[in-house]
């Protein structure tokens, strides 16, 4: 068994400080969501986990192993990165066969077998495909190295609504058949819910969040109705976000225990939240 | 090891077609005006492999960390395909002004006695030199930041100058040091000029340089 553990992460740029003393555990054989807004510090986190760039202080070890230079722990990760790291003269399938040369266990029947289903044409070089299909190429190569940690930084960049629906069934499938460690990086947040078991929110580079998705939506609900008596409910409980339009306001409580007592008294409706919301308002807050 | 030998690989893959081209061209020429065309085909190379060792890098390093293997593994793999492809040079060379009878002597001849295992160690070492000084300088421009690149590109101009400044203030001593030194280091300083003392200059200087490469290889980011 080996976990990913990131002790006191900074990265800085400059004067920016990118990612602010992150510390984290990922544990094997789960889906991770890493979420968070733009430029929140999520892709630097990923590459700093792949050895793309160096941390300013700080260490990431996956089984007790620092992943700084070396190759032996850096062949166990597939790094689906958002940027198009491959040589653009070169064919897609010629990308598959030099994937496997570094990957051993990368298998090319199922990346063909994808292509196929995808419709991406194995023949075209990388620099012929357009932004969708530059990220089903990457997909394809990060599904089937079979490393035993995929990370996927904005997977669906370019995709229509079928091909991130297939990128989403085929993420599932692929870690049900074979379980490894996924760290699934986005912010289009209500599309990927139904594949994550595990939410890291991260916030201008520090991590606000780190829970099971089920236990987080089930630790927050929304309070709506008349500003006046919401007010009243929500006094003294963590509340994040809220949206107010005439005289009717939706906030998001953080609380396990639901007063329906309470809300029925003043004449409020407490409703189920979605991940997207408690996103917005956590990272907003 | 073994992500070496496969990255080695890949790039000499990478590169072929780029280098069975230039020789179809060299032999071209060659056929065409019934000699090679710069008079000695290694001459041709060492420019060939400049420009080689200055598109080395940057597609070749964005590769090997989307594949996540380390810089150390990537250093090593470039200098041994450096070396690969230089030996490979080297013998097609040699072979080539064989073949075309080239009537024109190239450096070697005019600075050594015809002996062909040193003329390819010769050109072994110079090719691998001029490879890795490409690879350098395409590096030093990666790891700059906008005035640092232009402070790179007027150095060689600058240090020419002043070089030229000093050695008329002290009274040519300065040029005429070095040229007693590029004697000594081409081997041309006894009554028989020996090519080996040339090959370990070369060499010691390729090892300078690749030192200085895996200097700016330390910590390299992955740049667009």
């Amino acid at each position: 068994m080996y976990e990913i553990k990131i002790d006191n992460l900074i990265k800085r740029y400059g004067q920016t400080i990118a990612l602010d003393n992150v510390s984290l555990t990922l544990e094997r054989g789960k889906i991770y969501g890493l979420l968070g807004r733009n430029g929140a510090g999520k892709t630097t986190l990923l590459n700093l986990m792949t050895n793309k760039i160096v941390p300013t202080s700080g260490e990431i070890t996956i089984a007790g192993q620092s992943v700084e230079e070396n190759d032996a722990v850096l062949n166990r990760i597939y790094h689906m990165s958002e940027e198009t790291l491959y040589p653009p003269s070169l064919r897609v399938r010629e990308v598959f066969r030099w994937t496997r040369e570094f990957y051993p266990k990368f298998d090319p029947d199922y990346a063909e077998q994808l292509a196929q289903r995808f419709e991406l044409n194995t023949r075209k070089r990388v620099k012929e495909l357009s932004t969708g299909y530059t990220s089903i190429c990457k997909a394809i190569l990060t599904l089937a190295s079979n490393a035993e940690i995929l990370l996927f930084d904005e997977p669906v960049l370019g995709l229509d609504a079928n091909h991130r629906d297939m990128l989403y069934k085929e993420i599932l499938a692929n870690y049900i058949d074979n379980p490894k460690t996924v760290i699934v990086s986005t912010h289009l947040i209500d599309e990927v819910a139904d594949v994550l078991e595990e939410v890291i929110i991260i916030k201008q580079g520090q991590i606000i969040l780190k829970r099971p998705l089920e236990e987080l939506l089930v630790s927050a609900y929304t309070v709506s109705g008349e500003i006046s008596q919401v007010e009243k409910y929500i006094a003294g409980k963590k509340c994040v976000g809220g949206d107010i339009l005439g005289n009717f306001k939706s906030v998001i409580v953080f609380d396990d225990e639901r007063n329906q007592s309470l809300a029925k008294s003043l004449n409020l409706e407490l409703g189920k939240v979605e991940l997207q919301k408690l996103f917005i308002g956590l990272t907003n807050a | 090891m073994k992500h070496v030998r496969q990255f080695a690989k890949y790039q000499l893959v990478y590169f072929k077609n780029s280098v069975l081209t230039y020789y179809f061209v060299v032999s071209l020429v060659a056929l065409m005006f019934n000699r090679p065309g710069s008079g000695n085909t290694l001459s041709g190379s060492m420019v060939f492999i400049l420009v080689l060792g200055l598109n080395w890098f940057k597609t070749s390093f964005r590769f090997s960390q989307a594949n996540n293997l380390s810089r150390k593994t990537f250093y090593f793999a470039t200098i041994l395909a450096i070396l690969a492809m230089s030996v490979f040079m080297s013998v097609v060379d040699v072979l080539l002004d064989s073949v075309f009878k080239n009537v024109q002597v190239g450096f070697f001849g005019q600075l050594y006695p015809p002996n062909n295992f040193a003329e390819i160690l010769w050109s072994i070492a110079v090719l691998a030199t001029f490879a890795s000084l490409g690879w350098m300088i395409n590096m030093m421009y990666y790891r700059a930041n906008g005035p640092m690149k232009i402070a790179i590109s007027f150095s060689p101009v600058l240090v020419i100058w002043l070089m030229v400044r000093l050695n008329d203030r002290i009274g040519g001593k300065l040029a005429n040091s070095f040229m007693a030194f590029a004697i000594r280091a081409f081997g041309l300083a006894g009554e028989v000029p020996n090519p080996y003392a040339a090959i370990i200059s070369f060499a010691v200087l390729t090892l300078v340089i690749l030192v200085i490469n895996g200097l700016l290889m330390h910590r390299t980011p992955i740049k667009a």
